[in-house]
C-alpha cells in the first residue's frame, strides 16, 4: 500500500500517530482559588483534598490511547464537602466522556475545610484533572509505531464486479487551506486500506480513469474500521474499447480479423458470428436464412468451416437461421477468402476459422440472452488459479410460435415444429507457464417435422409428411506447449460425431451418420533468425453409415426445373454401412524474413483422399513486403485441391471414378494506415478451377454395362476481380468499415457451350457499415448494402406433366437472366443498464428500414405464364435482451 | 455506492415485431379454369400389351365451344427443361439406330394424327425393350437415376398438342409398355358420381349431380360439400417400384383427384389416398364455395374431376349445376 501526503493546494497537514504511554491517572494538586471578594474575610488556610476519587477512565478513550485534561471548579462548603463543579476547560478530545468522567470522580472528593481567622469558610477552587494511561511507557523509550487501520474499501467495476487495480483513493478533512488527506492506490484485487485516520468524518474521492468519479463521506471512529464496497461505474461499457489481445501480425495476403466486441454489435446480424463473415469483401449476398458462405465465386461447400482447427459440418441451425456455437465463446473469426496457408486443406474456395476463447476468468461470470429466436446462458468460473471451466446452452422456442401462427384448420401441421437447441463446455488447465490443457464439447441439435394435412394439395404429388433431423457434437481435446524462444507445439484430439436425417415420405429419405475423429499436430520452431519453420499433420477420418434413396442434390447452374425435391423421377439409392474412409495430410510452411522489410511464406500440402485414393500436392506461397511504416505490398499464388462430395462419387449416385478438383489461387494487392485508425486493404484475385464436377447425361459403360455417368471432371472455372476494405477501427465513438468487391464469376459445364456466369456472379458488392457509440451507454449502428443481383435461368414456356397433373417449365440458357439489384439498409440500437452486480443489454435491430422490395427468386403462376418476385424478408424488427454478471 | 438509474425497461421482454409486405402476387390456382384448357389425357388401357394398341383421348375445357385442334404424337425418350421436353431424338436417328441392329421399323412412325383420339400401337418386339431395359438400368443395386424404370413396363411418351384460336397447349404423358403379355396390367381407375350436399352435410344428405344436363341448382356466395364417387378397388395392389420407392414392394396405387372449377373456390385444389397416411374418406371429399353473385354472369358452373393413379391410370367426371342468386 501506498502511502504518502497530499496538499490541495493549500499546506500540507502533518499527522502525528499517537503513542502510546503508561496511564496513569492522578488528580493535580489544586489550584489556588480567586481571592475572596473584596467585603470577604482573608483565607489564612487553604482545603486540603484528604479524599481522592478516580475516575473512571473512558473506555474508548483507552482502547484509543487517548489521554485528557480537564479543569474543573468546584465549589467546597464549610465542612469539606463539595456542593457543585463545573468543567471550566474540557478535554481537548471531545466527546470521550472525559468531561462527565472528571465531574463524577471530582464531587465525591472530601477536603479539610479553608479556614479564615480560624473559622471554617466555603470556598471555590479550580482543580486539573488528568487522564492518563497507566500502561503507557516512559516517554524516554518509545515503541515501533504499529499502524492501526481505520479505513478499507474494496473497489468494483459497477456491472461486472471485475476488480478496479491502480485506483488512486484519496481520503480528506477540512476545507480550503486547511484540507489535509492522504492517499493510496488500489491493488490487484481492487482493495485499498488507510491506517491511523483520527475519529471524524472523512471525505473520500476516487477518480480513475475511464471511469464515472465516486464521491462520499465516511465517518472513522476510533477503535473501529470503516469497511466498504465502491462499485464505479464505467464511463462505456462499449465493447470496442477493449482490445481483447494484441493484433496478430498478418501474414496471409488475406485476412480479415473480426473479434466477438464487433461481431455483436453489428446491425442487420442479430449478434450472429457468422453472419457478420458477409458483410466482408469477397463474400456473396446470399438470402435471408440460406446459411450459405459464397467465397470468391466458390460454391458454398468448397469453403471449410473449422472451429478452433477443427472441422464442422455446419455452423447455422437450420442453414441460417442462427450460429450453433454463441457469441459468448468466441474470441473472433478469422476469414481467408483465398491464397490461405497450408495448415488449412481439403478446399479449393475460402475458409473460415472460428476461434473460441481461451478461458482465463477472473472471477465467476456469464450471461443470459434472450431474444424472439431463442434463449442462451453461458457461465464460466475459475477453478483456481491454473484452471477455468465453462458451460453453456441455447434452446430456440421457434415450434411455439409457429405453432401459435399456423391455424388448426390449414394445410399443414407440424408435429414437430423448428426447434433447436445447442450446448458447450470448456474447461482448460495450465499447470504451467508454458503449457496447457483445454477440453472443449460442443453440439447442435435441430428437428422439425411437417405433416401435409392434404399431400397431394401441399405438394402436387403424395408427399404426407417431411422429417428433418441434423445432429452433430465435437469434443476437442488439445495441448499447447510453448518452449523457449518460438518453438511451439499444438496437438488436437478430435471426437466427432454428425447425423442428418430427411424423410419426404416413403421411398424420399436421407439417413446417414459419420462418426468422425480428426488428429492435429502443429509444431513451430526457429531454425534461424530470419527463419522460423511450421510442420504438421492433419488426419481425418470418416466412419460412415449412408441409407439414402433420394434424387441428386442440387448443383451450381441447375434451374428451377432441376430443383424440385418432390420430384417424381430420377430417385437413386445407396446403402454404406460402417465405412472409413481416410484423409491424412501433412504439411510445411516456411516464414523467411531475408531482409527486415520481407516476408516469404512458402509452404506445401500433400493431402490423400482415401475415396478416391488420390493424393494431391498444393505448393503455396505469400509475400509481404513492407514499404515504409503503414504501407505492404502483398501478393501469393498456391493450388489447392478439394475432394469430390460422397455423393458424387458414390456407386448409386454418382461416378466412382470422379476425381479431386483444384484451382490456382493468385493474389497482388496493399496495404495502407493512413491514419492510426484507419486501415486501408485492396487486393485483386483471379482464381482459375480446374476439373470441376459437373453433372453428366451421357451413358459409359461399366461392368459391361451401360451405365449413365452422371458426374465428371469436366467443368471449369474461372473468377477475377478485386476487392476493398476500408477500415476505420474504435476512435472518437466511432467503428466501421466499407467493404467492396468488384467481381466476375464464371463456370463451364457439359450443359453450356463456352463460359457463363456462376450462381451467385455478383458484379457490386459494396457494404458500409458502422456503430457509434453515445453517452450513458447507449450505441446506434446502420448498415447498408448494395448487390448486383444473381444470375439466374429465365423460364421461357412450359409444357404440361399429364402423369403429374403440372406444367413443367422450359428453361433458357443458363444463367442467363439477372435478378433485380438488393439494396438495404440495417439499423441497431443498443443500450445497457449497469447495476451494481451485473448489467442488462437491450437491443433493437431492424432489418430493411426502407422496407425494399428484394428480388431473391421468382414464384410461378401453375403454367409459368407469370412471375412475381419475392424470396427475403421485408421488415424485420427484432428485440433482445442480454444479462450479464 | 448509489446512482441514479434511468427508468428500467419495465414493459420490454424478448418480443418480435414482424411485418411483412405480402410474399408476392397471389396466381389464380391451378384448378380455377378461367380459359382453354388441356386437362388430362387418358389412354385405354394405360398399359399397353404386346401386340395391343391403346386408345389415347384427350380432356380439353372449352369455355367458348367446340373448336379445339389436336396433334398427338409418341416418343421413346424425351429431353428436359433445358431441351423444351422434345423428343431426345428424331423419327430418323431412332429407325437408323434399330435398323443398325437389325430390327424392321418399316410401319414405325412417331406421329399419331391429329383427330380427337388417337390410337397407338405396340411398337416394337418386346424382347428389344426388355434388352435396352436390362442393358440401362445397371448393375442391380446401382440406381438408375436418369435411365429406365421398366418393372411396370417400357416407358414412351405420348405428347399432344392441342390449339384453341391464338392458344397453344403441349403436353405429355408416361405410356407404359408391357414386356410380358401376361403380366398384370394397370387399369384406369374408376370415377362414378359426384353428389353434392349444403354446407356441413354428410355424403347421407348429398344429391347425386346428373350428367347432361343440369338439374340441381347451388347458390351464389353459398359453400356446398363435394362427395365423389370412387370404389375402393379403384386403388389397385399391385407389385413393383414406383416413385415412392425402389426395392420392388407389393403396395397399393396413390390416388389423387383434381378438382376443376370454372368459378368459385375449393378447399383443396386436390385431395390424394395415399394408403396409411391419407384415407379414401379424404379423397372424395372437398369443399366448394360458389362465386358471388357479381362475379359470375352465367346460370350455370362446372365442376371437372380429374382422377389419376401413380402408374398412368386416368379417369374423369364432369357435371354443370344451376346455380341461383341469393
Amino acid at each position: 500500500m501506498n502511502h504518502s501526503f497530499i496538499t490541495f493546494g493549500l499546506t500540507a497537514a502533518l499527522l502525528i500517530g499517537s503513542q502510546a504511554r503508561a496511564q496513569e491517572a492522578a488528580p493535580t494538586a489544586p489550584t489556588p482559588a480567586p481571592a475572596p471578594t473584596d467585603d470577604g474575610p482573608a483565607i489564612s488556610k487553604m482545603p486540603e483534598l484528604e479524599r481522592f476519587v478516580e475516575a473512571e477512565y473512558p473506555a474508548r478513550a483507552a482502547a484509543a490511547r487517548i489521554e485528557a485534561i480537564v479543569i474543573l471548579e468546584i465549589d467546597i462548603n464549610a465542612a469539606g464537602g463539595v456542593d457543585a463543579v463545573r468543567v471550566i476547560e474540557p478535554a481537548a478530545a471531545t466527546g470521550y466522556g472525559f468531561d462527565e468522567a472528571a465531574t463524577l470522580a471530582a464531587s465525591k472528593f472530601e477536603f479539610s475545610p479553608a479556614e479564615a481567622g480560624g473559622t471554617p469558610i466555603p470556598v471555590t477552587i479550580s482543580y486539573k484533572y488528568g487522564f492518563k494511561l497507566k500502561d503507557a511507557p516512559p516517554p524516554a523509550e518509545p515503541a515501533p509505531h504499529v499502524p492501526v487501520l481505520s479505513f478499507s474499501g474494496l473497489l468494483l467495476e459497477r456491472g461486472t464486479r471485475a476488480p478496479l487495480a491502480g485506483a488512486t483513493v484519496t481520503v480528506f478533512q477540512g476545507e480550503g487551506e486547511s484540507a489535509h488527506g492522504l492517499e493510496t492506490t488500489s491493488d490487484n484485487e481492487g482493495r485499498f486500506s488507510f491506517f491511523d485516520l483520527t475519529p471524524g468524518e472523512w471525505k473520500v474521492l476516487c477518480d480513475p480513469e475511464g471511469y464515472f468519479p465516486v464521491r462520499t463521506a465516511e465517518t472513522v471512529a476510533a477503535g473501529e474500521v470503516v469497511e466498504v464496497v465502491y462499485h464505479v461505474e464505467k464511463r462505456s461499457y462499449s465493447p470496442f474499447d477493449v482490445m481483447v489481445e494484441a493484433r496478430r501480425p498478418k501474414k496471409e495476403v488475406t485476412r480479415r480479423t473480426v473479434t466477438t466486441e464487433e461481431i455483436e454489435k453489428i446491425p442487420g446480424t442479430f449478434g450472429d458470428p457468422i453472419a457478420v463473415v458477409t458483410n466482408l469483401p469477397s463474400v456473396a449476398h446470399t438470402p435471408f436464412g440460406s446459411g450459405a458462405l459464397i467465397v470468391r465465386g466458390s460454391s458454398p461447400a468448397d469453403t471449410i468451416i473449422n472451429v478452433d482447427g477443427t472441422n464442422v459440418p455446419y455452423l447455422y441451425h437450420f442453414g441460417g437461421i442462427r450460429t450453433a456455437i454463441p457469441a459468448g465463446m468466441l474470441q473472433y473469426l478469422d476469414f481467408y477468402p483465398g491464397n490461405f496457408s497450408p495448415y488449412f486443406g481439403r478446399a479449393t474456395g475460402g475458409v473460415l476459422d472460428v476461434k473460441l476463447k481461451r478461458l482465463q476468468p477472473e472471477k465467476a461470470n456469464g450471461y443470459i440472452d434472450a431474444s424472439f429466436l431463442d434463449t442462451g446462458v453461458f457461465f464460466s468460473m475459475p477453478l483456481g488459479d491454473k484452471a477455468a471451466i465453462a458451460i453453456g446452452g441455447r434452446r430456440s422456442y421457434l415450434d411455439v410460435l409457429m405453432q401459435q401462427v399456423i391455424p388448426k384448420d390449414g394445410p399443414v401441421t407440424l408435429t414437430a415444429a423448428p426447434r433447436y437447441y445447442d450446448y458447450q463446455l470448456m474447461a482448460s488447465w495450465r499447470p504451467t507457464p508454458d503449457q496447457e490443457l483445454s477440453l472443449i464439447v460442443f453440439g447442435s441439435d435441430d428437428r422439425f417435422a411437417i405433416v401435409f394435412n392434404n399431400p397431394a394439395d401441399a405438394a402436387g404429388i403424395a408427399i404426407p409428411e417431411i422429417k428433418t433431423a441434423s445432429r452433430f457434437y465435437r469434443g476437442i481435446l488439445s495441448h499447447r506447449l510453448q518452449l523457449a524462444g518460438k518453438t511451439t507445439n499444438e496437438l488436437k484430439l478430435t471426437l466427432g460425431w454428425d447425423e442428418q436425417i430427411a424423410d419426404f415420405g416413403p421411398g424420399r429419405y436421407i439417413h446417414q451418420d459419420y462418426f468422425s475423429p480428426q488428429l492435429r499436430d502443429t509444431a513451430s520452431f526457429a531454425v534461424a533468425d530470419a527463419l522460423q519453420l511450421k510442420v504438421g499433420l492433419d488426419w481425418l477420418l470418416y466412419n460412415a453409415t449412408w441409407d439414402v434413396s433420394f434424387r441428386r442434390p442440387p448443383m451450381e447452374g441447375d434451374s428451377i426445373a432441376d430443383n424440385n425435391s418432390f420430384d417424381t423421377g430420377g430417385i437413386s439409392k445407396t446403402k454404406i454401412d460402417r465405412k472409413v474412409v481416410s484423409f491424412p495430410a501433412a504439411f510445411v510452411e516456411a516464414e523467411w524474413t531475408p531482409i527486415p522489410e520481407v516476408t516469404l511464406l512458402p509452404g506445401v500440402r500433400v493431402d490423400y483422399f482415401d475415396w478416391i485414393h488420390e493424393t494431391v500436392y498444393d505448393p503455396r506461397l505469400t509475400a509481404r513486403w513492407r514499404l515504409s511504416a503503414t504501407t505492404v505490398l502483398k501478393g501469393g499464388a498456391g493450388v489447392f485441391h478439394q475432394a469430390p462430395q460422397a455423393d458424387q462419387v458414390d456407386q448409386g449416385f454418382g461416378n466412382p471414378d470422379v476425381r479431386a478438383f483444384w484451382a490456382y489461387h493468385y493474389s497482388l494487392g496493399a496495404e495502407h494506415q493512413p491514419l492510426s485508425f484507419l486501415n486501408v486493404d485492396v487486393t485483386a484475385f483471379y482464381k482459375d478451377v480446374r476439373d470441376v464436377v459437373v453433372l453428366s447425361d451421357a451413358l459409359i459403360e461399366r461392368g459391361g454395362v451401360q451405365v449413365p455417368e452422371r458426374y465428371n471432371n469436366n467443368g471449369r472455372g474461372r473468377v477475377y476481380g478485386m476487392d476493398l476494405l476500408v477500415r476505420h477501427e474504435f476512435a472518437n465513438g466511432f467503428f466501421g468499415w466499407l467493404a467492396y468487391t468488384l467481381s466476375r464469376s464464371e463456370r463451364r459445364d457439359n450443359r453450356s457451350n463456352g463460359f457463363r456466369r456462376f450462381d451467385y456472379d455478383q458484379t457490386h458488392i459494396l457494404t458500409a457499415l458502422g456503430s457509434y457509440r453515445l453517452p450513458h451507454n447507449w450505441e446506434v449502428g446502420g448498415r447498408w448494402r448494395y448487390v448486383s443481383g444473381n444470375p439466374y435461368t429465365p423460364v421461357v414456356g412450359s409444357k404440361l406433366d399429364l402423369d403429374a397433373d403440372t406444367y413443367q417449365p422450359v428453361t433458357g440458357k443458363v444463367n442467363s437472366a439477372r435478378l433485380p439489384a438488393f439494396h438495404q439498409l440495417d439499423l441497431r440500437i443498443d443500450k445497457r443498464f449497469v447495476y451494481d452486480a451485473w448489467m442488462l443489454s437491450a437491443y433493437m435491430d431492424i432489418q430493411n428500414v426502407y422496407n425494399q422490395r428484394h428480388t431473391e427468386g421468382w414464384s410461378y403462376n401453375y403454367d409459368y405464364s407469370q412471375k412475381s418476385g419475392g424470396g427475403d424478408l421485408s421488415f424485420l424488427t427484432i428485440f433482445g435482451l442480454r444479462a450479464e454478471f | 455506492m448509489k446512482r441514479a438509474h434511468p427508468p428500467a425497461f419495465a414493459a420490454l421482454a424478448v418480443g418480435v415485431a414482424l411485418a411483412t409486405q405480402g410474399c408476392g402476387s397471389t396466381f389464380d390456382p391451378y384448378n380455377q379454369l378461367e380459359g382453354f384448357r388441356l386437362l388430362a389425357v387418358r389412354a385405354e388401357p394405360p398399359t399397353v400389351a404386346p401386340g395391343a394398341t391403346a386408345t389415347i383421348d384427350a380432356l380439353v375445357y372449352e369455355p367458348d365451344g367446340p373448336g379445339t385442334t389436336y396433334a398427338w404424337s409418341w416418343c421413346p425418350v424425351r429431353t428436359g427443361a433445358d431441351g423444351a421436353y422434345e423428343c431426345a431424338m428424331s423419327e430418323a436417328d431412332f429407325k437408323a439406330e434399330l435398323e443398325a441392329v437389325g430390327v424392321p421399323v418399316d410401319s414405325l412412325t412417331f406421329d399419331l394424327g391429329t383427330n380427337e383420339t388417337a390410337t397407338f400401337a405396340y411398337p416394337l418386339d418386346p424382347t428389344i425393350l426388355a434388352l435396352i431395359c436390362a442393358t440401362a438400368m445397371g448393375p442391380p443395386g446401382a440406381g438408375a437415376a436418369g435411365l429406365l424404370h421398366c418393372d411396370q413396363g417400357f416407358p414412351v411418351s405420348v405428347g399432344l398438342t392441342v390449339r384453341y384460336g391464338d392458344k397453344e397447349i403441349s403436353g405429355f404423358k408416361t405410356l407404359r409398355l408391357a414386356l410380358d403379355a401376361a403380366a398384370p396390367a394397370n387399369a384406369n381407375p374408376v370415377l362414378t358420381d359426384l353428389s353434392v350436399a349444403e354446407a356441413k352435410g354428410t355424403r347421407a344428405d348429398a344429391a347425386v349431380l346428373p350428367a347432361g344436363e343440369p338439374t340441381y341448382t347451388m347458390v351464389l356466395g353459398e359453400k356446398y360439400e363435394l362427395f365423389a364417387e370412387v370404389p375402393e378397388a379403384a386403388a389397385e395392389t399391385f407389385f413393383g417400384t414406383t416413385t415412392t420407392g425402389i426395392a420392388p414392394t407389393e403396395q397399393r396405387e396413390v390416388l389423387f383427384i383434381t378438382w376443376f372449377v370454372d368459378g368459385g373456390s375449393t378447399a383443396h385444389q386436390r385431395t390424394t389416398f395415399f394408403e396409411g397416411t391419407a384415407g379414401f374418406d379424404r379423397l372424395v371429399h372437398n369443399t366448394w364455395t360458389l362465386p358471388q353473385p357479381e362475379e359470375l354472369g352465367r346460370d350455370r358452373a362446372r365442376l371437372v374431376l380429374v382422377l389419376r393413379d401413380n402408374r398412368g391410370g386416368v379417369a374423369w367426371l364432369r357435371r354443370d349445376v344451376l346455380v341461383g342468386r341469393p
